[in-house]
């Protein structure tokens, strides 16, 4: 975690429980996909740095539990997240309709200008498909998403394009508002200049 | 850690002994689950556990009709996805027949019990029960800890259980403060410890042999001791805590790896934490967590101070048994050496262990000074 980057961004991972989340953070971190990979209690973490226009990015992805009574908890990570891919099962209706309140608790909970990204994960299970892309579509126009994106963990599609979009995405943001570079604004990115130059290195908030 | 195979032997005989008292000398067993190797085998456990918990006599059979309660949905999802902890070299049929069985003793709990609320992780720690004594004898000690141990995470909120979690700060703080305000100044909160807590270590333990060498000694001892199990994992790391950048995703990332290693030094992080219950128990803490709750969640609820004295369940029971006088005498009598200060420590835990039980005995009211507590929130 010493190395160098240019550029941090948080990056947090939410939706109903059995959709997919872990597999999307374990597919992008160590490109493997898990058939019974277990429940995620609490939150977990993992870090994955990538290069985007010549930087390096570090990625800090937080991936937490589905399930509803965790969310209380995982609020607290809201507040600091640069993004937000908000995910849900192409072939279960009922996570594809709780986007609405995962979006809900964006707005509460996330800075204004978080970066967010609706995915629906396990496209490839086409027999099974319950969610148009055209609905879904819609969807992400309305809750203001950066992009609506169909993901497999499982077949590995788009599941880097997700991050390396929302990274992408952040880093255009940031270039947009230098000036925030230092400021301690919450919703400002990490950068420390604690090198001669600021951007040169990071630092975790 | 496994004992040397003559230690084990002789402890053994010592678990055997004491099953075959008559009436079963539970407090000698608690002893044995907490010291080295706790309960050496799963053959040992199968027969001991029940007692700890005093349900060895119970008849309680499951109920119908499982798969029509409402938390069926999410609890085989979770289930569905749990093969990581089953034994290797399982057949698919076996596969299927244990998750069958998971999902009954879930369910079973739940339907029996109403007024608990299943929570992911919960299915880690039927699953051990499961493993080591099997769907017939599990259900009566899942229920049992349901309603006891793990009574408030099963609340309709989790916030009784961010609240235990904050015990860990106190505990901290009274070992190496300077850790504690490099972890506050970091913001890396207790949440890296919430699935240590609300799984018994299942969930990130990586042998199966291990977590029932936890199960051994969290079955033995007060509901708060996995609490102070985790506040010993983070103090055994404070020097790469504390050597590094002071910030919240590193410090938690390295947590939570440092939990999910598979050489976690069991016995010492066991004897650490029955010296620290020894030497602070939860009455002494309870106002510092609630201080780090009030001050860290902004929930201005738990304010009366009064209220959280009240917390002191434990040891007033002990007091009012003799108990407490009777471990001062212990102390004062001992030489100063330190196995013969450690054993009249194990002796201590395991006391209020078996103050628990003998209540449980009595009214099932044993660890009620928790959710006794959290119904003030």
């Amino acid at each position: 975690m010493e190395d160098k980057c240019d550029y941090l961004f948080k990056i947090i991972l939410i939706g109903d429980a059995g959709v997919g989340k872990t597999c999307i953070v374990q597919r992008f971190k160590t490109g493997s996909w898990f058939e019974s990979q277990a429940s995620t209690i609490g939150v977990d973490f993992c870090l994955k740095t990538c290069e985007i226009n010549g930087k390096q990015i570090k990625l800090q992805v937080w991936d937490t539990a589905g399930q509803e009574r965790f969310r209380t908890i995982t609020q607290a990570y809201y507040r600091s997240a640069h993004g937000v891919i908000c995910t849900f099962d192409l072939t279960k209706e009922s996570t594809f309709d709780s986007t609405v309140e995962w979006m809900d608790d964006v707005s509460r909970f996330c800075s204004t200008n978080v970066v967010k990204l609706l995915v629906g994960n396990k496209c490839d299970m086409i027999d099974r498909r319950k969610v148009s892309h055209e609905v879904a579509s819609a969807q992400g126009k309305s809750f203001e998403v950066l992009e609506y994106l169909e993901t497999s963990a499982k077949e590995n599609t788009n599941v880097n394009d997700a991050f390396i979009k929302m990274a992408t995405e952040l880093l255009k943001q940031q270039s947009n508002v230098k000036d925030l570079a230092d400021s301690k604004d919450d919703q400002g990115f990490n950068i420390s200049n604690n090198t001669k130059s600021v951007g040169t290195s990071c630092c975790f908030g | 850690m496994l004992l040397e195979p003559s230690k084990a032997k002789a402890k053994l005989k010592e678990v055997n002994k004491a099953l075959n008292k008559n009436p079963v000398d539970v407090a000698a067993l608690r002893k044995l689950c907490i010291s080295p190797g706790g309960l050496i085998c799963s053959e040992a456990r199968q027969k001991v556990w029940p007692h700890l918990l005093d349900v060895a006599e119970s008849k309680i059979g499951y109920p119908q009709d499982l798969r029509r309660h409402k938390e069926c949905r999410q609890v085989i999802l979770d289930v569905d996805r749990s093969g990581k902890r089953f034994p290797d070299g399982l057949s698919d049929v076996e596969k299927e027949e244990l998750q069958e069985n998971l999902t009954d003793l879930i369910l079973g709990v739940l339907t029996i019990h109403p007024e608990l609320h299943y929570y992911q992780g919960y299915h880690d720690i039927c699953i051990t029960f499961l493993l080591v004594c099997g769907a017939e004898a599990s259900l009566a000690m899942v229920e049992k800890i349901s309603t006891h141990h793990l009574r408030d995470f099963m609340d309709p909120t989790m916030d009784s259980t961010t609240h235990i979690l904050n015990y860990l700060i106190p505990i901290l703080k009274m070992a190496n403060p300077k850790l504690v305000e490099y972890m506050e100044k970091s913001e890396v909160g207790t949440i890296f410890a919430l699935s240590w807590l609300i799984t018994w270590y299942s969930y990130v333990v990586p042998d199966q042999r291990d977590i029932e060498r936890l199960y051994d000694f969290f079955l033995s001892c007060h509901p708060l001791m996995p609490v102070y199990f985790a506040a010993q994992i983070v103090l055994d790391n404070a020097d790469k805590i504390l050597d590094g950048p002071c910030e919240m995703a590193r410090i938690y990332q390295l947590l939570l790896q440092i939990a999910r290693k598979p050489n976690l030094p069991l016995e010492i992080l066991i004897q650490r934490s029955s010296d620290f219950y020894i030497q602070f128990p939860p009455s002494s803490l309870a106002h510092d967590a609630a201080e780090f709750y009030k001050n860290n969640l902004a929930i201005s609820t738990f304010c009366d101070h009064a209220l959280v004295a009240k917390h002191e369940a434990p040891d007033v029971v002990l007091k009012r048994m003799g108990l407490v006088e009777v471990k001062k005498e212990e102390n004062e009598e001992s030489p100063t050496e330190g196995s013969w200060k450690r054993a009249s420590k194990t002796v201590a835990i395991a006391l209020s262990g078996a103050v628990g039980a003998a209540l449980l005995a009595v009214g099932g009211r044993a660890a009620e000074w928790v959710p006794q507590l959290f119904g003030y929130l």
